[in-house]
């Protein structure tokens, strides 16, 4: 469903070459939960905002349900549904009108939408608060609603980029469940999230990113064997001290359903 | 989960969706956010309840402190109160006796033809006693004596009946002036003592002295009037006439000057008011909080997300105009200086006009401040940007104002003062159709080119993505080879040109003046200040940006056959030039008039007379280096090279070509700081040739051959005319170019065309592949 194939990109800053991304590959199947993990400024952002079009790569490209993002920008969109970091909710509007706008712009009729929106709320437990200006929403509320957003049209991808960022222990709770609910419907999920023991039982394969490179990918088998190390946080840890660690060749490849 | 979200998969996905639709549901939403939005509320409603009511009153204190306003035929209407030992009835009598000495005193200035009324006429003609015979008689009988108003003057008298007192009646500003009087002459020779009482502010201090020289009028006239009863000559000693020379001042209509010119300059700032807010929050705004990221997620083309940002910004800026509009007719009406514009900006027809133009203006400024805010990564940031740009904007908004400034020329095609013009102009009913129309089309063509740039910043990934910076990286070399120079730098030179142009002419008068009387010596410094501007800038900018020169000026040796047509085009440009400015003389007379175009075209006789007498007193050498040479090496680096070779690598052939060529017309429009619009066309043409030729060859020395050729030719035929008119085939002074001239120079120009045309682009062995550029390459 999902086909990166050696994306780069670099910014320049005055005198400074910033390598975002560098020679970035990996597949992601339906049903399957990719953990793209590293620490903050190792690429994972640039990465996704190129997977989705939204940037456009120096080298390379991102496919996704048989579009390329850089030349067939709408069509690939169509397919993702995305939550960035920031909430991105519309302060004044309620949570059902930012809905059923999404809806619309997604191609949904004002009946679709409701449905959808009634379905959403129900899963997400929006009730309580979607008739609220968005203005008003905590922080857990809002990301909910940025869930909701996402998932308004159904769309077979999902790109999650920090979805629990500032949620409590609860709120990210209700984001990981829904995580694993999407996985079981075959839903094709990137997953970019510092909260590597709800990573660790969510995805089923892993890339380690750091300085704009993978440096391990796999399975957290394939992960445990290369590194000697028992879980994510140590692996994590293991890759902001050593520096001079090389990027490795992609393996568990043969791990992806297609 | 529910069903549906696994019955049918991506069934809403892959629906094709219309995007007229999903785009207009876009512009909706936009516009429901904003106008829920207290700040926009702010903008749009409490604005023009504050503005007008304070700005109206400041004008009103304004108007009425300038004492030349009383004189003009329409008055502010000033309340005065009054009280005294007399009846209100007597009271209003002496008032109405004063009314009527004045109004006789006026009519007799007037119209010395007038004879004098007698005392018997005035006596029989309205039963009423003269001034002289006391205030005695049917007058006083009445309860409301019949005030007759002053002559051209509009008091309303309140009498006062109980207290508080007139001062404090004064004083509380519910009057402008109070007059306390005595009436206690029983012989009625002298009416009594007036006392005026007024408040130390502008307007009633001039009200005063207003009323005050009124009623010294009505002593004149009594005096007059009772010298006349008892047969004294009343001759002046001094009989004064006065007699208007020269041509009257360009003005309009001297009372609609002053407010007509106001109203919409405050109206276009209060439109731009209410646009600046939407516009930095649909852009910079969203990108803050993160939803513009959401919406770019959407499957929405950029520009549809940016023309619905568009819309909205322009709905607010139109409300806001509509409710500024709506203030500011009702605050005019109510504060009665309606008057000042003689009336007409009460018409129906004169409002739908000036709201059409707010419109307009509207559309262009929003599309503007799009393309200023999507460049921003914060609303602080735009908020940076913005305030420049509206305190620029307040150039051209007094300059509409200047008096004897008038809607032709270059005035009809300068963005803001050709709306602020014609609305004038509409107030005036003094709209004339083809500067009018030029004014309305032209700046729909700058709304289209601000919308095109908006497009082109809004969502674009460095725009969206790149770090916040400092200011230091901005100004550190980088450390990569660039094969052109970037086109951030490039503006940024070109930026620099304008300020450098005006600081060399500035300078240049600031040189003593035995320096500069020596033509030569002041010529010559004109090339030092072009290579300084044109050559040395942009090389040191070149320099700092790490670009080879080869490939960022385009210096590669040209092939032979591009030499030949730059020198075919060098020689054979000049005539059709020429004949090309003709025809703008000619069109510039049907559409402005012939009488405009023949004092423009007197006056450029004039200039370029003066200015080829002074050519002639200075060597041939100096004029081939000041005018042929160093120009055409500086602008060729420049344009061609820097500006055309960055502006390749970003666009596409013609497009660059043609963005070039027009930077390349509008320098030679501002020159000398002197305005010349006949120099656009044939300039902006000529940049196209040599942008052709340069790109083509890929090197500016073509461009060089031909640039020189043209302006040598031009220049040396001016030099040497005296000597070539005693040539019976070298056309006279005034003489249009000859028809063979232009026909050989056609023919000429177009072989010159034709062989860079068919001409191989040069890729000469030798040639540094980093230098030669491809269009719409990507660094």
């Amino acid at each position: 469903m999902i086909s990166i194939q050696h994306l780069s990109k670099t910014f320049y800053a005055g005198r400074r070459e910033i390598r975002a991304a560098d020679d970035v590959s990996f597949k992601v199947a339906p049903g399957e939960v990719y953990g793209l993990l590293g620490p903050n400024g190792a690429g994972k952002t640039t990465t996704m905002r190129m997977i989705l079009g939204l940037l456009k790569p120096d080298k390379g490209y991102a496919e996704i349900a048989g579009h390329r993002s850089d030349q067939q920008p709408d069509a690939v969109k169509r397919q993702v549904g995305f939550v960035s970091a920031a909430a991105g909710v519309y302060q004044w509007l309620t949570g059902r009108e930012m809905l059923g706008f999404f809806g619309e712009i997604y191609g949904l009729s004002e009946d679709e939408a409701k449905t959808r929106i009634s379905e959403l709320s129900a899963i997400l437990d929006l009730s309580g608060f979607i008739d609220q200006g968005c203005a008003t929403l905590s922080t857990g509320q809002k990301q909910r609603l940025s869930l909701a957003r996402a998932l308004i049209h159904d769309p077979p991808v999902m790109i999650l980029d920090e979805p629990t960022l500032g949620l409590d222990v609860i709120g990210s709770q209700v984001i990981f469940n829904y995580i694993d609910i999407l996985r079981e419907r075959d839903k094709s999920i990137i997953l970019c999230t510092h909260r590597l023991e709800q990573a660790q039982r969510v995805c089923n394969r892993f890339g380690l990113m750091h300085q704009g490179k993978k440096v391990l990918t796999g399975s957290l088998d394939d992960l445990q064997k290369q590194t000697g190390l028992s879980d994510l946080v140590e692996m994590f840890i293991d890759l902001i001290e050593d520096e001079s660690v090389a990027p490795i060749e992609q393996v568990g490849c043969n791990h992806v359903k297609e | 989960m529910s069903k549906n979200d696994n019955s049918n998969p991506n069934e809403q996905a892959k629906k094709p969706v219309r995007s007229g639709f999903r785009l207009t549901r876009l512009a909706q939403k936009e516009l429901k956010e904003t106008l829920r939005d207290r700040r926009t509320i702010v903008t749009l409603v409490l604005m023009p309840l504050l503005v007008y009511p304070t700005l109206s009153l400041i004008f009103k204190t304004f108007l009425l402190s300038n004492a030349s306003l009383f004189s003009t035929g329409e008055l502010p209407e000033i309340r005065v109160v009054y009280s005294g030992n007399s009846s209100r009835a007597e009271a209003d009598f002496v008032f109405a006796k004063i009314g009527e000495r004045i109004k006789f005193l006026n009519d007799k200035t007037a119209d010395k033809q007038e004879a004098l009324p007698r005392p018997d006429d005035e006596n029989k003609g309205n039963g009423l006693p003269s001034m002289g015979s006391g205030l005695t008689g049917s007058g006083l009988e009445g309860e409301e004596a019949d005030f007759p108003p002053w002559h051209l003057m509009r008091w309303q008298f309140i009498p006062l009946n109980a207290s508080p007192s007139l001062a404090d009646y004064v004083e509380s500003g519910e009057a402008d002036l109070g007059i306390i009087f005595e009436l206690n002459d029983p012989t009625r020779q002298k009416l009594g003592n007036f006392t005026i009482v007024s408040r130390q502010d502008a307007f009633s201090l001039a009200a005063a002295e207003h009323l005050a020289g009124e009623l010294e009028k009505a002593n004149l006239a009594e005096r007059e009037f009772r010298l006349q009863m008892a047969g004294i000559s009343i001759e002046p000693a001094v009989n004064v006439a006065r007699k208007l020379i020269g041509e009257p001042m360009e003005q309009s209509s001297s009372s609609a000057f002053p407010l007509a010119s106001l109203v919409p300059l405050i109206l276009v700032l209060m439109t731009i008011t209410g646009a600046v807010y939407p516009a930095i929050d649909l852009t910079a705004g969203e990108r803050e909080r993160g939803t513009l990221e959401t919406l770019m997620a959407a499957p929405l083309p950029r520009v549809g997300i940016l023309v619905a940002k568009f819309i909205a910004v322009l709905t607010v800026a139109i409300f806001t105009a509509l409710l500024n509009l709506i203030g500011m007719f009702v605050t005019i009406w109510v504060f009665q200086l309606d008057q000042q514009f003689g009336g007409g900006i009460f018409d129906f027809r004169v409002m739908i006009q000036i709201f059409l133009l707010l419109i307009l203006f509207g559309a262009f400024f929003s599309a503007l401040l799009l393309a200023v805010t999507s460049f921003a990564k914060s609303f602080k940031e735009a908020q940076v940007y913005l305030i420049p740009i509206i305190i620029l904007s307040l150039g051209p908004g007094l300059m509409a104002m200047a008096p004897g400034i008038s809607l032709d020329g270059v005035n009809a095609v300068v963005p803001m003062v050709n709306i602020l013009l014609l609305a004038r102009d509409v107030i005036n009913n003094e709209v004339i159709l083809v500067p009018s129309f030029v004014a309305v089309v032209s700046t729909l063509v700058y709304t289209y080119l601000a919308i095109c740039l908006a497009a082109r910043i809004f969502g674009s990934d460095s725009i969206l993505y790149s770090g916040e910076g400092s200011l230091a990286e901005m100004f550190q070399r980088p450390t990569r080879v660039n094969v052109v120079v970037p086109l951030a730098a490039t503006l940024f030179c070109l930026a620099m040109l304008f300020p450098l142009n005006f600081l060399s002419i500035g300078f240049l008068g600031r040189l003593p003046a035995e320096t500069t009387a020596d033509l030569s010596f002041r010529y010559m410094m004109m090339g030092v200040f072009t290579c300084l501007a044109f050559l040395v800038l942009p090389a040191l900018v070149a320099q700092h940006q790490n670009t080879c020169f080869a490939g960022g000026f385009g210096l590669n040796r040209p092939r032979a056959v591009f030499l030949l047509a730059a020198i075919l085009l060098g020689i054979s440009l000049w005539p059709l030039v020429m004949t090309m400015t003709e025809g703008w003389h000619a069109a510039y007379g049907e559409l402005f008039g012939s009488e405009k175009q023949e004092q423009w075209h007197a006056k450029l006789i004039e200039t370029t007379s003066e200015q080829v007498a002074r050519i002639r007193m200075v060597s041939p050498l100096v004029i081939l280096f000041a005018f042929s040479v160093i120009p055409a090496v500086c602008e060729e680096w420049f344009f061609r090279g820097m500006l055309l070779r960055s502006l390749l690598k970003w666009n596409s052939v013609w497009k660059s070509i043609l963005i070039s060529a027009l930077v390349f017309g509008s320098f030679h429009v501002i020159s000398n700081s002197v305005i010349a619009l006949d120099r656009l066309l044939p300039s902006t043409l000529i940049g196209v040739m040599l942008g052709y030729l340069a790109f083509k060859s890929d090197s500016i020395w073509p461009g060089v051959i031909l640039h020189s050729l043209n302006n040598g030719i031009v220049i040396f035929l001016a030099y040497y005319q005296p000597d070539l008119m005693n040539y019976s085939w070298f056309p006279g002074e005034d003489d249009p170019i000859p028809f063979l001239w232009a026909l050989v120079g056609l023919i000429v120009a177009t072989s010159g065309i034709l062989l860079t045309r068919f001409a191989r682009r040069s890729d000469l062995p030798g040639h540094s592949a980093n230098a030669t550029i491809e269009p719409g390459e990507v660094l």
